[in-house]
């Protein structure tokens, strides 16, 4: 075959070409960390990325989710904790009104303001919405008659997202927590119950005060069920959570074994691409003296 | 006396032989590395005999012709194989562009604004009364609505610029058409005295090698009897482009988006395909790029084989709004596809609202739908992302592969056509000697004749 002198430089160039077009995609593997820079390179695992960087935000996103519905039922459990507190003290009030008559006036004035404070706490907002007035946001669970007005049945449920196809309720409704039966909403309800307390004790019934005391000591063991559940869901919620952060470490180790480069092997590529690059050059110095011309 | 009249004669022929030799030679190396420029020899024919009582007395050589070194074979091989190359390449770059107009990793594009969508929807349903839950809710659907818009923007100006890059290479290929029909004519008129029109040869051959790397053309040199012909093929018909000093008009209709020709005996084709070439290339990656089927069908045949990039994005646009609308029973977006979704501008989001409502949007995510190919919103960005990828990648290595084949027919065609400065070397000195010898037969035969003269 001949060797024609268009041939030998167009095969020059296109060496020279292909070694610097090489050191030019190893240099930017190695400045970038990246081992894919356009789906051309990799279609299949760019598109692997592509979801598996979705799928990580939506973990945060479940994460954030649990996170607000953790503090959502740690706010729920101290609520239900003051609310307890105010039932022991009006309890020991009731108690108290059993056998000292001299202190009435105080110790209705005392019932009064736990009354007060109970429908507060009943009416406790978190995050822009009542505590437990279930779906139902700009009306507050309990109004002035004591009357529970917050969501019922569909319209009970606060949800969130903790999986992509799974929605947890986070929330406890004041029908659940402060209406010990809802068969009977007027009689069961615990702020009524206080109410009930205070009157008897304005109207010097002990026979009523004592009814109320075990009326409210049986409102407390409810609440502390609802606290108990409150509880086991935070516990719940954080087991959750603990279980994308598994997932979270995977997907992100899956992430760099597709995307990421591998410093040290690009490094290693650069410094034979170097070689060979300079090899080629030399040769290239070489072929341009290896002419017939040189040697008339 | 007069056999020495015929050797003085004989080297005279040698000198001139040579100097017409050592003209082709310097031709050669000036052109040494000109790639469609092939080798010339000067051919030496020896001359009649001139009869003598001794018997039949040689009178030298004389130059009878300069030819080229071609072998047309290969050539046609090497036309075949610059067309695939050119279809490639163009879609390559075509591709690179509209990919680097998509370019959609997860963390910037469409993509990184829907996870956003996504997040305040779902950032919204835990607090709905929230003025920054709100405000986040309006700012990440006006952002999303945009960058969708602004994606198939741009990919209806790459689409644009591609048919204009089309028009402009019909533009080439009718003057390279020109440029060949006159040259065939100058050709004919110049070896009209029997001798080849070497450097003319080289003009048409470059200017056939840039029509091969527009249009998959097939040439056979002229004959005796027949100009040279170029043909295109498409499917059944074979379409003659020129024929000698004839040739037709390619033409490119905007609006039906076809290429028509018509041919110097004024029959007309249209709707033609081509098989390969810089053409096709542009007019392939045009059609992938624009929109080009009604909505109504590419929502229905979420895996035709002929659907867009275009015809895709409008998909996911049409589909994102229609579903975020029924999800949150109002219209959160108006506008029917890529090119015109927006945020509406009534929507408002009550204090009141209620959280399920914003959590039913947000939970769209996850749905998977037939007319995305039964993906969810995300997965068809990634398949989308893929699909781009993968074409890019199958035109690169098909450029590639055409490239090296390329390489090697020119390889082969360069062996036989190219020229090689240390063979022309080799020749400059074999000349040289020659010349030198022819001179010293004058040298020595005018010695003979003076000598003879002083005899007198």
């Amino acid at each position: 075959m001949r060797v024609t002198t268009a041939m030998t430089y167009q095969r020059m160039i296109l060496n020279l070409n292909t070694k610097t077009e090489d050191a030019g995609r190893l240099a930017n593997m190695i400045a970038t960390g990246k081992r894919l820079g356009k789906p051309q390179e990799d279609p299949r695992a760019w598109s692997q990325a592509m979801d598996l960087r979705q799928g990580l935000r939506e973990i945060e996103t479940f994460q954030e989710n649990l996170d607000f519905a953790i503090t959502w039922n740690q706010t729920t459990v101290n609520t239900l904790n003051s609310f307890a507190g105010f039932l022991d003290q009006a309890m020991q009030i009731g108690n108290a009104a059993l056998t000292n008559t001299e202190d009435r006036a105080q110790q209705i004035q005392s019932v009064d303001l736990i009354c007060q404070q109970a429908l507060d706490l009943a009416n406790t907002r978190y995050a822009g919405r009542y505590l437990f007035s279930g779906r139902s946001l700009s009306t507050p669970p309990f109004d002035e008659n004591l009357d529970y007005q917050g969501g019922t049945g569909d319209e009970a449920d606060f949800e969130i997202r903790t999986g992509p196809d799974n929605r947890q309720v986070i929330n406890i409704t004041g029908e659940a927590a402060f209406i010990v039966d809802s068969s009977d909403p007027d009689e069961s309800n615990v702020l009524k119950m206080l109410q009930a307390l205070k009157t008897a004790l304005e109207d010097e019934d002990m026979t009523e005060v004592q009814n109320q005391i075990t009326a409210l000591e049986g409102a407390r063991d409810h609440i502390t069920g609802q606290n108990t559940l409150a509880g086991l869901r935070m516990s719940y919620f954080d087991g959750q959570k603990s279980a994308l952060e598994a997932l979270k470490t995977n997907s992100k180790d899956r992430l760099a074994e597709l995307e990421d480069a591998d410093t040290a092997e690009a490094i290693i590529l650069m410094q034979q691409n170097q070689t060979a690059l300079q090899a080629a050059l030399q040769a290239t110095a070489m072929l341009d003296d290896l002419n017939l011309a040189k040697f008339l | 006396m007069s056999s020495l009249t015929i050797s003085l004669e004989v080297a005279r022929s040698t000198l001139l032989n040579t100097q017409v030799q050592m003209g082709t030679v310097s031709q050669n190396i000036a052109n040494a590395d000109n790639p469609a420029y092939a080798r010339q020899k000067a051919l030496v024919a020896t001359n009649p005999a001139l009869k003598t009582a001794a018997g039949y007395l040689g009178t030298g050589a004389r130059v009878d012709q300069i030819i080229q070194q071609r072998d047309q074979y290969v050539e046609r091989s090497l036309m075949r194989s610059i067309a695939s190359q050119s279809d490639y390449e163009a879609r390559a770059t075509a591709l690179a562009t509209v990919g680097a107009q998509l370019l959609d990793d997860g963390d910037e594009g469409i993509s990184s604004a829907l996870g956003t969508f996504w997040d305040a929807w779902e950032a919204l349903s835990q607090n709905p009364s929230g003025l920054s839950e709100r405000t986040a809710v309006t700012q990440a659907t006006t952002n999303l609505a945009s960058v969708i818009r602004d994606a198939s923007s741009r990919l209806a100006d790459t689409a644009a610029d591609l048919e204009l890059e089309v028009l402009s290479e019909v533009g080439t290929v009718n003057d390279l058409l020109e440029r060949i029909a006159s040259l065939n004519e100058a050709i004919r008129l110049s070896e009209g005295g029997g001798q080849s029109a070497n450097d003319l040869r080289d003009l048409r051959y470059q200017a056939l090698t840039n029509l091969a790397e527009s249009l998959p053309i097939s040439y056979q040199e002229e004959t005796n009897d027949t100009p040279l012909t170029i043909t295109i093929e498409d499917a059944s018909t074979q379409i003659t482009l020129v024929s000698g000093h004839e040739y037709g008009e390619l033409g490119y209709d905007t609006t039906e988006h076809q290429l028509n020709y018509t041919d110097y005996q004024v029959s007309t084709y249209g709707d033609f395909e081509l098989s390969a070439g810089r053409l096709n290339g542009l007019m392939t990656e045009y059609r992938a790029t624009g929109t080009a089927n009604d909505l109504a069908y590419v929502l229905a045949n979420p895996d035709a084989p002929d659907l867009t990039y275009a015809d895709r994005l409008n998909a996911f646009a049409s589909m994102l709004i229609t579903e975020v609308n029924d999800a949150f029973g109002a219209d959160v977006f108006i506008g029917t596809d890529a090119t015109d979704i927006e945020l509406n501008s009534g929507f408002a989001l009550d204090p009141d609202l209620d959280a399920d409502l914003a959590l039913s949007v947000a939970a769209l995510q996850e749905n998977k739908f037939d007319e995305l190919g039964s993906s969810t919103f995300s997965g068809y960005l990634s398949s989308i992302q893929q699909q781009l990828g993968l074409d890019e990648q199958n035109a690169a290595a098909q450029g590639s592969f055409y490239e090296s084949l390329r390489l090697q027919l020119e390889n082969q065609q360069q062996s036989v056509s190219g020229v090689s400065l240390d063979e022309e070397l080799i020749d400059l000195l074999r000349l040289q000697q020659v010349y030198q010898a022819a001179a010293k037969i004058v040298q020595y035969t005018s010695s003979m004749m003076e000598t003879i003269m002083e005899m007198v």
